[in-house]
Protein backbone atom coordinates (compact mmCIF):
# COMPACT_ATOMS: atom_id res chain seq x y z
CA UNK A 1 0.00 0.00 0.00
CA UNK A 2 0.80 3.93 -0.69
CA UNK A 3 2.13 5.69 2.00
CA UNK A 4 -0.34 8.19 0.40
CA UNK A 5 -3.03 5.99 0.87
CA UNK A 6 -2.05 5.24 4.47
CA UNK A 7 -2.21 8.29 5.39
CA UNK A 8 -5.26 9.19 3.71
CA UNK A 9 -7.26 6.51 5.36
CA UNK A 10 -5.32 7.18 8.85
CA UNK A 11 -6.45 10.90 8.47
CA UNK A 12 -10.45 9.60 8.30
CA UNK A 13 -9.65 6.79 10.92
CA UNK A 14 -8.43 9.98 13.50
CA UNK A 15 -12.18 11.49 13.09
CA UNK A 16 -14.33 8.44 12.74
CA UNK A 17 -12.90 6.42 15.42
CA UNK A 18 -13.48 8.30 17.98
CA UNK A 19 -16.65 10.06 16.62
CA UNK A 20 -18.05 5.94 16.89
CA UNK A 21 -16.37 5.63 20.73
CA UNK A 22 -17.75 8.35 21.89
CA UNK A 23 -21.12 7.42 20.35
CA UNK A 24 -21.63 10.61 18.23
CA UNK A 25 -22.50 8.29 15.78
CA UNK A 26 -23.77 4.62 16.07
CA UNK A 27 -24.68 1.70 14.06
CA UNK A 28 -28.61 3.52 14.06
CA UNK A 29 -27.45 6.79 12.82
CA UNK A 30 -25.80 5.49 10.01
CA UNK A 31 -29.16 3.69 8.99
CA UNK A 32 -31.04 7.08 9.50
CA UNK A 33 -29.06 8.61 7.33
CA UNK A 34 -31.12 6.67 4.49
CA UNK A 35 -34.15 6.52 3.30
CA UNK A 36 -35.60 4.71 0.29
CA UNK A 37 -38.02 7.65 -1.62
CA UNK A 38 -38.32 11.64 -1.37
CA UNK A 39 -41.31 13.61 -1.28
CA UNK A 40 -42.67 13.76 -5.10
CA UNK A 41 -42.54 9.97 -5.12
CA UNK A 42 -44.73 9.83 -1.77
CA UNK A 43 -47.03 12.14 -2.90
CA UNK A 44 -47.72 10.70 -6.19
CA UNK A 45 -48.33 7.46 -4.73
CA UNK A 46 -50.23 9.00 -2.15
CA UNK A 47 -52.73 10.68 -4.80
CA UNK A 48 -52.44 7.54 -7.02
CA UNK A 49 -54.28 5.57 -3.84
CA UNK A 50 -51.07 3.46 -3.81
CA UNK A 51 -50.95 3.16 -0.03
CA UNK A 52 -53.21 1.86 2.65
CA UNK A 53 -56.60 3.26 2.64
CA UNK A 54 -57.35 5.75 5.34
CA UNK A 55 -59.96 5.03 7.55
CA UNK A 56 -61.58 8.47 8.50
CA UNK A 57 -64.38 10.15 10.90
CA UNK A 58 -67.33 11.70 9.31
CA UNK A 59 -69.96 14.00 11.06
CA UNK A 60 -72.20 16.86 10.08
CA UNK A 61 -71.90 18.37 13.64
CA UNK A 62 -70.44 21.65 14.14
CA UNK A 63 -69.52 20.94 17.53
CA UNK A 64 -67.14 18.29 18.38
CA UNK A 65 -63.76 17.47 20.44
CA UNK A 66 -60.40 16.13 19.11
CA UNK A 67 -57.36 15.80 20.28
CA UNK A 68 -53.96 16.58 19.02
CA UNK A 69 -50.58 15.53 19.76
CA UNK A 70 -47.47 15.02 17.99
CA UNK A 71 -44.06 12.90 17.86
CA UNK A 72 -44.49 9.76 19.46
CA UNK A 73 -41.52 8.29 18.41
CA UNK A 74 -42.92 5.13 19.25
CA UNK A 75 -40.82 1.80 19.84
CA UNK A 76 -42.00 -1.40 20.63
CA UNK A 77 -42.68 -0.94 24.30
CA UNK A 78 -44.63 1.66 26.28
CA UNK A 79 -46.46 4.36 24.87
CA UNK A 80 -49.73 6.83 25.44
CA UNK A 81 -52.13 5.50 23.54
CA UNK A 82 -53.94 4.28 26.76
CA UNK A 83 -53.76 7.54 28.62
CA UNK A 84 -54.71 9.17 25.14
CA UNK A 85 -57.71 6.97 24.29
CA UNK A 86 -59.33 7.01 27.77
CA UNK A 87 -58.82 10.85 27.72
CA UNK A 88 -60.26 10.93 23.92
CA UNK A 89 -62.91 8.47 25.80
CA UNK A 90 -63.46 11.04 28.86
CA UNK A 91 -64.21 13.95 26.51
CA UNK A 92 -66.07 12.53 23.89
CA UNK A 93 -63.38 13.04 21.10
CA UNK A 94 -64.24 11.08 17.96
CA UNK A 95 -60.64 11.28 16.99
CA UNK A 96 -56.76 11.81 17.47
CA UNK A 97 -54.32 13.76 15.08
CA UNK A 98 -50.85 13.36 14.99
CA UNK A 99 -48.21 15.86 12.84
CA UNK A 100 -45.68 12.90 12.27
CA UNK A 101 -42.58 11.01 14.03
CA UNK A 102 -45.07 8.41 14.75
CA UNK A 103 -42.37 5.75 14.56
CA UNK A 104 -38.79 6.23 16.34
CA UNK A 105 -37.17 4.31 13.15
CA UNK A 106 -39.40 3.59 10.61
CA UNK A 107 -39.04 -0.11 10.97
CA UNK A 108 -42.06 -2.55 9.70
CA UNK A 109 -42.09 -3.86 13.56
CA UNK A 110 -42.69 -0.15 15.10
CA UNK A 111 -46.10 0.20 12.50
CA UNK A 112 -46.83 -3.42 13.75
CA UNK A 113 -46.95 -2.25 17.01
CA UNK A 114 -49.05 1.10 16.72
CA UNK A 115 -51.62 -0.25 14.96
CA UNK A 116 -51.66 -2.74 17.86
CA UNK A 117 -51.61 -0.35 20.60
CA UNK A 118 -54.40 1.17 18.50
CA UNK A 119 -56.46 -1.35 18.29
CA UNK A 120 -56.11 -2.00 21.90
CA UNK A 121 -56.79 1.31 23.34
CA UNK A 122 -58.47 3.53 20.39
CA UNK A 123 -60.55 1.07 18.78
CA UNK A 124 -62.68 0.04 21.53
CA UNK A 125 -64.26 3.50 21.79
CA UNK A 126 -64.34 3.80 18.23
CA UNK A 127 -61.57 6.25 18.09
CA UNK A 128 -59.93 7.33 14.82
CA UNK A 129 -56.01 8.24 15.05
CA UNK A 130 -54.64 10.24 12.05
CA UNK A 131 -51.25 11.00 11.20
CA UNK A 132 -49.18 13.28 9.62
CA UNK A 133 -45.77 11.69 8.21
CA UNK A 134 -42.68 12.91 10.12
CA UNK A 135 -38.70 12.15 9.35
CA UNK A 136 -38.34 9.47 11.50
CA UNK A 137 -41.26 7.70 9.77
CA UNK A 138 -39.37 7.63 6.97
CA UNK A 139 -36.13 6.04 8.60
CA UNK A 140 -34.24 3.28 6.56
CA UNK A 141 -36.90 1.72 4.38
CA UNK A 142 -39.48 3.92 6.16
CA UNK A 143 -41.64 4.67 3.24
CA UNK A 144 -42.26 1.62 2.31
CA UNK A 145 -43.68 0.63 5.97
CA UNK A 146 -45.67 3.28 6.76
CA UNK A 147 -47.76 3.62 3.42
CA UNK A 148 -48.52 -0.06 3.64
CA UNK A 149 -49.31 0.21 7.72
CA UNK A 150 -50.34 3.38 8.15
CA UNK A 151 -51.34 5.15 5.02
CA UNK A 152 -50.78 8.01 2.54
CA UNK A 153 -48.57 11.15 3.23
CA UNK A 154 -51.11 13.36 1.92
CA UNK A 155 -54.52 13.77 2.37
CA UNK A 156 -57.59 15.63 3.71
CA UNK A 157 -60.66 14.93 5.41
CA UNK A 158 -64.07 17.46 6.18
CA UNK A 159 -65.25 16.92 10.08
CA UNK A 160 -68.31 18.98 10.41
CA UNK A 161 -67.39 22.10 9.65
CA UNK A 162 -63.86 22.01 9.64
CA UNK A 163 -61.29 20.94 6.77
CA UNK A 164 -58.37 19.14 7.74
CA UNK A 165 -55.05 18.87 5.96
CA UNK A 166 -52.63 16.92 6.34
CA UNK A 167 -49.12 17.70 4.39
CA UNK A 168 -45.97 16.16 3.82
CA UNK A 169 -43.01 17.82 4.83
CA UNK A 170 -40.46 14.97 6.22
CA UNK A 171 -37.96 16.27 4.04
CA UNK A 172 -38.52 19.52 4.79
CA UNK A 173 -40.19 20.26 1.34
CA UNK A 174 -43.28 20.03 0.10
CA UNK A 175 -42.19 19.26 -3.52
CA UNK A 176 -43.40 21.82 -6.47
CA UNK A 177 -46.23 19.41 -7.54
CA UNK A 178 -47.45 19.21 -3.32
CA UNK A 179 -47.03 22.85 -3.44
CA UNK A 180 -49.68 23.20 -6.30
CA UNK A 181 -52.04 20.59 -4.69
CA UNK A 182 -52.25 22.01 -1.65
CA UNK A 183 -53.39 25.22 -2.90
CA UNK A 184 -55.92 23.36 -4.79
CA UNK A 185 -57.25 21.82 -2.23
CA UNK A 186 -57.33 25.26 0.14
CA UNK A 187 -58.43 27.04 -2.63
CA UNK A 188 -61.50 24.47 -3.22
CA UNK A 189 -62.62 24.27 0.33
CA UNK A 190 -65.60 26.41 1.41
CA UNK A 191 -65.40 25.42 4.78
CA UNK A 192 -65.07 27.97 7.51
CA UNK A 193 -62.84 26.13 10.05
CA UNK A 194 -59.43 24.84 8.45
CA UNK A 195 -56.34 23.43 10.33
CA UNK A 196 -53.28 22.15 8.34
CA UNK A 197 -50.71 19.47 10.12
CA UNK A 198 -47.50 19.66 8.97
CA UNK A 199 -44.62 17.95 10.56
CA UNK A 200 -41.85 20.49 10.28
CA UNK A 201 -42.48 24.63 11.37
CA UNK A 202 -42.36 26.97 9.12
CA UNK A 203 -41.06 28.99 11.91
CA UNK A 204 -39.93 28.95 15.89
CA UNK A 205 -39.20 32.75 16.50
CA UNK A 206 -36.91 35.13 16.57
CA UNK A 207 -33.78 32.83 16.79
CA UNK A 208 -34.53 30.85 13.78
CA UNK A 209 -32.97 27.36 14.53
CA UNK A 210 -32.45 24.34 11.53
CA UNK A 211 -35.95 22.55 12.67
CA UNK A 212 -38.02 24.37 10.74
CA UNK A 213 -38.31 24.51 6.80
CA UNK A 214 -35.34 24.32 4.86
CA UNK A 215 -35.88 26.85 2.25
CA UNK A 216 -37.10 30.52 3.28
CA UNK A 217 -38.97 30.66 -0.39
CA UNK A 218 -40.87 28.17 0.23
CA UNK A 219 -41.73 28.66 4.22
CA UNK A 220 -43.28 32.17 2.90
CA UNK A 221 -45.07 30.48 0.45
CA UNK A 222 -46.77 28.33 2.60
CA UNK A 223 -47.66 31.03 5.02
CA UNK A 224 -49.57 33.26 2.18
CA UNK A 225 -51.43 30.38 1.01
CA UNK A 226 -52.70 29.84 4.59
CA UNK A 227 -53.29 33.46 4.90
CA UNK A 228 -54.78 33.57 1.66
CA UNK A 229 -57.41 30.70 2.27
CA UNK A 230 -58.20 31.68 5.82
CA UNK A 231 -56.52 28.48 7.91
CA UNK A 232 -56.90 28.96 11.25
CA UNK A 233 -54.20 26.92 12.92
CA UNK A 234 -51.04 25.19 11.61
CA UNK A 235 -50.16 22.45 13.92
CA UNK A 236 -46.30 21.04 13.90
CA UNK A 237 -44.39 18.83 15.52
CA UNK A 238 -40.13 18.08 14.80
CA UNK A 239 -38.77 20.46 17.19
CA UNK A 240 -40.10 18.88 20.33
CA UNK A 241 -40.64 22.61 21.65
CA UNK A 242 -43.72 23.93 22.40
CA UNK A 243 -44.55 26.87 20.58
CA UNK A 244 -47.38 29.10 19.70
CA UNK A 245 -46.86 31.73 17.04
CA UNK A 246 -49.18 33.93 15.35
CA UNK A 247 -49.07 34.79 11.69
CA UNK A 248 -51.50 36.71 9.94
CA UNK A 249 -54.88 35.53 11.49
CA UNK A 250 -53.60 31.77 11.70
CA UNK A 251 -51.83 30.19 14.69
CA UNK A 252 -49.08 28.02 14.22
CA UNK A 253 -48.36 25.69 17.01
CA UNK A 254 -45.48 23.31 17.98
CA UNK A 255 -46.71 20.58 20.09
CA UNK A 256 -43.90 19.17 21.82
CA UNK A 257 -43.88 15.55 22.04
CA UNK A 258 -46.06 12.98 23.21
CA UNK A 259 -43.72 10.41 23.89
CA UNK A 260 -41.73 7.83 26.08
CA UNK A 261 -38.21 7.86 24.45
CA UNK A 262 -38.05 11.63 23.73
CA UNK A 263 -39.16 14.68 25.86
CA UNK A 264 -40.09 17.94 25.09
CA UNK A 265 -37.01 20.84 25.67
CA UNK A 266 -39.32 23.45 27.06
CA UNK A 267 -41.81 21.28 29.12
CA UNK A 268 -43.69 18.02 29.79
CA UNK A 269 -45.03 15.25 27.60
CA UNK A 270 -48.64 17.31 26.36
CA UNK A 271 -51.92 16.50 24.56
CA UNK A 272 -54.01 19.27 23.23
CA UNK A 273 -57.76 19.67 23.51
CA UNK A 274 -59.75 21.40 20.87
CA UNK A 275 -62.88 21.97 21.08
CA UNK A 276 -64.63 23.24 17.74
CA UNK A 277 -67.84 25.39 18.11
CA UNK A 278 -68.98 26.67 15.51
CA UNK A 279 -66.30 29.39 14.09
CA UNK A 280 -64.66 29.34 17.35
CA UNK A 281 -61.91 27.36 18.38
CA UNK A 282 -60.37 26.83 21.18
CA UNK A 283 -57.47 24.68 22.88
CA UNK A 284 -56.26 23.23 26.00
CA UNK A 285 -53.01 22.04 27.15
CA UNK A 286 -53.21 18.17 29.03
CA UNK A 287 -50.30 16.86 30.66
CA UNK A 288 -50.07 13.08 29.58
CA UNK A 289 -48.20 12.43 32.81
CA UNK A 290 -51.74 13.83 34.81
CA UNK A 291 -53.82 11.37 33.31
CA UNK A 292 -54.83 8.33 35.20
CA UNK B 1 -39.57 56.26 -4.29
CA UNK B 2 -36.93 54.80 -2.21
CA UNK B 3 -36.55 51.75 -5.12
CA UNK B 4 -35.99 54.49 -7.79
CA UNK B 5 -33.46 56.56 -4.98
CA UNK B 6 -31.59 53.05 -4.96
CA UNK B 7 -31.52 52.80 -8.66
CA UNK B 8 -30.86 56.08 -9.60
CA UNK B 9 -27.75 55.98 -6.70
CA UNK B 10 -26.41 52.62 -8.43
CA UNK B 11 -26.13 54.59 -11.23
CA UNK B 12 -24.83 57.55 -10.20
CA UNK B 13 -21.99 55.30 -8.98
CA UNK B 14 -21.29 54.22 -12.13
CA UNK B 15 -20.79 56.97 -13.72
CA UNK B 16 -18.50 58.16 -10.68
CA UNK B 17 -16.45 54.84 -11.70
CA UNK B 18 -16.15 55.44 -15.06
CA UNK B 19 -15.05 59.01 -14.68
CA UNK B 20 -13.15 58.65 -11.78
CA UNK B 21 -11.18 55.79 -12.18
CA UNK B 22 -7.79 57.40 -11.41
CA UNK B 23 -9.67 58.68 -7.90
CA UNK B 24 -11.31 56.14 -7.02
CA UNK B 25 -10.89 52.24 -7.22
CA UNK B 26 -13.10 49.99 -8.98
CA UNK B 27 -13.08 46.29 -7.74
CA UNK B 28 -15.72 44.81 -9.70
CA UNK B 29 -18.70 44.90 -11.74
CA UNK B 30 -21.10 42.64 -13.20
CA UNK B 31 -24.16 41.64 -15.17
CA UNK B 32 -25.72 38.41 -14.72
CA UNK B 33 -28.51 36.40 -15.85
CA UNK B 34 -30.57 33.96 -13.33
CA UNK B 35 -32.47 31.30 -13.25
CA UNK B 36 -33.71 30.24 -9.76
CA UNK B 37 -36.09 27.48 -9.51
CA UNK B 38 -37.52 25.14 -6.22
CA UNK B 39 -40.94 24.42 -4.67
CA UNK B 40 -41.34 28.07 -4.41
CA UNK B 41 -40.03 30.23 -7.10
CA UNK B 42 -39.43 29.36 -10.94
CA UNK B 43 -38.01 32.95 -12.04
CA UNK B 44 -35.94 34.65 -13.86
CA UNK B 45 -33.61 37.38 -12.74
CA UNK B 46 -31.17 40.27 -14.57
CA UNK B 47 -28.68 40.71 -11.93
CA UNK B 48 -26.12 43.80 -11.39
CA UNK B 49 -23.74 44.34 -9.49
CA UNK B 50 -20.28 47.11 -8.54
CA UNK B 51 -17.83 47.19 -5.65
CA UNK B 52 -15.42 50.02 -5.32
CA UNK B 53 -12.13 51.25 -2.91
CA UNK B 54 -12.12 54.85 -1.29
CA UNK B 55 -9.53 53.24 1.09
CA UNK B 56 -9.19 50.41 3.79
CA UNK B 57 -12.03 51.08 5.83
CA UNK B 58 -14.22 51.91 3.04
CA UNK B 59 -15.18 49.34 0.48
CA UNK B 60 -18.46 49.92 -0.57
CA UNK B 61 -20.69 47.23 -3.09
CA UNK B 62 -24.26 47.92 -4.29
CA UNK B 63 -26.61 45.26 -6.29
CA UNK B 64 -29.63 45.04 -6.89
CA UNK B 65 -32.00 42.10 -9.09
CA UNK B 66 -34.57 42.90 -11.72
CA UNK B 67 -37.18 39.88 -11.81
CA UNK B 68 -37.71 39.21 -15.84
CA UNK B 69 -40.38 36.75 -15.01
CA UNK B 70 -42.88 39.79 -12.67
CA UNK B 71 -40.69 43.00 -14.61
CA UNK B 72 -40.21 45.02 -11.30
CA UNK B 73 -36.74 45.09 -9.10
CA UNK B 74 -37.22 42.56 -6.71
CA UNK B 75 -34.03 42.74 -4.44
CA UNK B 76 -31.26 45.11 -3.63
CA UNK B 77 -28.52 45.59 -1.36
CA UNK B 78 -25.78 48.04 -0.36
CA UNK B 79 -22.62 47.23 1.63
CA UNK B 80 -19.41 48.03 2.81
CA UNK B 81 -16.50 46.20 3.95
CA UNK B 82 -14.09 47.90 6.51
CA UNK B 83 -10.33 46.21 6.23
CA UNK B 84 -8.87 44.73 9.38
CA UNK B 85 -6.24 43.80 8.32
CA UNK B 86 -4.57 42.17 4.55
CA UNK B 87 -6.54 39.29 5.00
CA UNK B 88 -9.75 39.81 7.42
CA UNK B 89 -12.39 42.23 7.50
CA UNK B 90 -15.88 43.25 8.60
CA UNK B 91 -18.90 43.52 6.09
CA UNK B 92 -21.85 45.58 7.23
CA UNK B 93 -24.79 44.95 4.32
CA UNK B 94 -28.28 46.11 4.17
CA UNK B 95 -30.82 43.77 1.88
CA UNK B 96 -34.45 44.06 1.04
CA UNK B 97 -35.97 41.25 -0.79
CA UNK B 98 -39.89 41.17 -1.84
CA UNK B 99 -42.54 38.62 -2.72
CA UNK B 100 -45.19 40.62 -4.32
CA UNK B 101 -47.37 37.38 -5.53
CA UNK B 102 -47.40 36.36 -1.84
CA UNK B 103 -47.23 40.69 -0.52
CA UNK B 104 -44.16 39.50 1.76
CA UNK B 105 -40.86 41.64 2.02
CA UNK B 106 -38.06 40.94 4.05
CA UNK B 107 -35.24 44.13 5.48
CA UNK B 108 -32.71 42.46 6.63
CA UNK B 109 -29.25 43.75 8.13
CA UNK B 110 -26.02 41.46 7.85
CA UNK B 111 -23.05 41.67 10.01
CA UNK B 112 -20.01 39.20 9.40
CA UNK B 113 -16.21 38.61 9.45
CA UNK B 114 -14.43 37.75 6.57
CA UNK B 115 -10.87 35.96 5.53
CA UNK B 116 -9.11 35.53 2.55
CA UNK B 117 -5.79 33.94 2.21
CA UNK B 118 -4.35 31.67 -0.93
CA UNK B 119 -7.45 30.96 -2.28
CA UNK B 120 -9.52 30.19 1.19
CA UNK B 121 -12.42 32.57 1.58
CA UNK B 122 -14.74 31.92 5.05
CA UNK B 123 -17.48 33.96 6.54
CA UNK B 124 -19.00 34.00 9.53
CA UNK B 125 -21.66 36.37 11.53
CA UNK B 126 -25.62 36.62 11.42
CA UNK B 127 -28.57 38.54 9.89
CA UNK B 128 -31.29 40.07 11.15
CA UNK B 129 -34.59 39.87 9.16
CA UNK B 130 -37.57 42.34 9.58
CA UNK B 131 -40.37 40.11 7.55
CA UNK B 132 -43.33 42.28 6.50
CA UNK B 133 -46.13 40.05 5.39
CA UNK B 134 -49.30 40.45 3.99
CA UNK B 135 -50.09 44.57 3.70
CA UNK B 136 -49.61 46.59 1.17
CA UNK B 137 -46.45 48.15 3.03
CA UNK B 138 -44.52 44.55 2.32
CA UNK B 139 -42.19 46.40 0.03
CA UNK B 140 -41.34 48.71 2.38
CA UNK B 141 -37.77 49.42 2.45
CA UNK B 142 -37.43 51.28 5.69
CA UNK B 143 -39.86 49.17 7.34
CA UNK B 144 -37.94 47.31 10.27
CA UNK B 145 -41.24 46.59 12.87
CA UNK B 146 -41.73 43.33 10.58
CA UNK B 147 -44.52 40.95 11.69
CA UNK B 148 -41.54 38.45 12.21
CA UNK B 149 -38.74 38.76 13.49
CA UNK B 150 -35.61 36.21 12.70
CA UNK B 151 -32.08 36.25 13.39
CA UNK B 152 -29.50 34.00 11.08
CA UNK B 153 -26.49 32.59 11.57
CA UNK B 154 -24.40 33.13 8.33
CA UNK B 155 -21.48 30.51 7.54
CA UNK B 156 -19.67 30.79 4.14
CA UNK B 157 -16.35 28.47 2.78
CA UNK B 158 -14.92 28.40 -0.12
CA UNK B 159 -11.60 27.85 -2.27
CA UNK B 160 -10.69 29.08 -5.75
CA UNK B 161 -7.96 29.34 -8.27
CA UNK B 162 -6.80 30.91 -11.88
CA UNK B 163 -4.65 29.02 -13.68
CA UNK B 164 -3.33 29.03 -17.40
CA UNK B 165 -1.73 32.56 -16.21
CA UNK B 166 -5.36 33.33 -15.12
CA UNK B 167 -7.26 32.74 -18.59
CA UNK B 168 -9.50 30.41 -16.68
CA UNK B 169 -10.37 30.20 -12.58
CA UNK B 170 -13.00 28.36 -10.09
CA UNK B 171 -14.56 28.69 -7.05
CA UNK B 172 -16.21 25.51 -4.92
CA UNK B 173 -17.76 26.42 -1.70
CA UNK B 174 -20.60 25.91 0.61
CA UNK B 175 -22.78 28.86 2.18
CA UNK B 176 -25.95 29.93 3.69
CA UNK B 177 -25.83 33.24 2.58
CA UNK B 178 -24.48 35.53 -0.24
CA UNK B 179 -24.85 39.29 -1.26
CA UNK B 180 -28.47 39.04 -2.12
CA UNK B 181 -30.13 36.61 0.07
CA UNK B 182 -29.40 34.35 3.41
CA UNK B 183 -30.98 30.46 3.60
CA UNK B 184 -31.94 28.53 6.38
CA UNK B 185 -29.41 29.35 10.00
CA UNK B 186 -27.07 26.42 9.80
CA UNK B 187 -25.57 24.63 7.26
CA UNK B 188 -25.80 20.68 6.86
CA UNK B 189 -28.97 20.26 8.91
CA UNK B 190 -31.94 20.70 6.97
CA UNK B 191 -30.42 22.48 4.00
CA UNK B 192 -26.95 22.82 2.77
CA UNK B 193 -25.81 25.03 -0.38
CA UNK B 194 -22.80 24.81 -2.28
CA UNK B 195 -21.91 26.63 -5.55
CA UNK B 196 -19.40 25.97 -8.20
CA UNK B 197 -18.20 29.57 -9.63
CA UNK B 198 -16.22 29.23 -13.43
CA UNK B 199 -14.89 32.06 -14.68
CA UNK B 200 -12.76 32.57 -18.05
CA UNK B 201 -11.00 35.90 -19.24
CA UNK B 202 -11.66 37.43 -22.62
CA UNK B 203 -10.40 40.64 -22.69
CA UNK B 204 -8.27 42.22 -19.84
CA UNK B 205 -10.05 42.52 -16.82
CA UNK B 206 -13.41 41.03 -18.68
CA UNK B 207 -14.35 37.89 -17.25
CA UNK B 208 -17.54 35.46 -18.68
CA UNK B 209 -18.75 33.79 -15.74
CA UNK B 210 -21.12 30.59 -14.94
CA UNK B 211 -22.91 29.98 -11.33
CA UNK B 212 -24.44 26.69 -10.42
CA UNK B 213 -25.78 26.69 -6.81
CA UNK B 214 -27.76 23.36 -5.52
CA UNK B 215 -29.38 23.59 -2.42
CA UNK B 216 -30.17 20.43 -1.08
CA UNK B 217 -33.21 20.39 1.79
CA UNK B 218 -34.48 17.54 4.22
CA UNK B 219 -30.58 16.22 5.84
CA UNK B 220 -32.05 15.80 8.82
CA UNK B 221 -34.61 13.49 7.69
CA UNK B 222 -32.08 11.38 5.90
CA UNK B 223 -32.68 11.92 2.34
CA UNK B 224 -31.64 15.26 1.01
CA UNK B 225 -33.69 16.23 -1.88
CA UNK B 226 -32.73 19.45 -4.26
CA UNK B 227 -34.80 21.85 -2.78
CA UNK B 228 -33.27 24.67 -5.33
CA UNK B 229 -31.30 25.26 -8.23
CA UNK B 230 -29.78 28.46 -9.43
CA UNK B 231 -28.28 28.72 -12.61
CA UNK B 232 -26.17 32.47 -12.94
CA UNK B 233 -24.35 33.21 -16.53
CA UNK B 234 -22.84 36.99 -17.18
CA UNK B 235 -19.81 39.42 -17.26
CA UNK B 236 -17.98 40.91 -15.57
CA UNK B 237 -14.90 43.23 -15.00
CA UNK B 238 -12.56 42.36 -12.34
CA UNK B 239 -9.63 44.49 -11.28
Amino acid sequence: MKEGAMKFRGKYLFVLVPLLAFGCIGPEDIKNLTASTDVDERFEESIDGKTKRLSLPESDDDQFVFLWVTDMHVRTGRTYFRELGEYAHKVGARFILHSGDLADHGDEEEYEYINAEIEQYLSPYDIYFISAIGNHDLSGDGWDAYKEHIGPSVFYFNYGNTFFIFIDTANATVGRDQMEWIEEQLADSDQPNKILLSHFPFYDGTLETPTIMGDPDERYKLMYLIEEYDVDYVLTGHKHSIERHEIGDAVYLCGGTASHTVDPINGDDLLYEFTISGNDIDYDKVDLDDID
Amino acid sequence: MSRSIFINALVLLGLICGAARAELKLDKAGANYLHRRSAALDNHYLQYQVAVSFNKYLNPAMGLEHDQTQGEVRRYYVSNRFGLTENHGVVLRYNHLEYPDWKIGENIINLYWDYENKGFQSALGFSYHATNMFEDDYNDAFNFEGDLDQVRINIAVSYGKDFFKDKFGFRVGINNFNEFENFDTMLAYNELGGYLDLHTRIREHWHLNFNYEPRLIGISGGHPVLGRETWIMGFSWRD
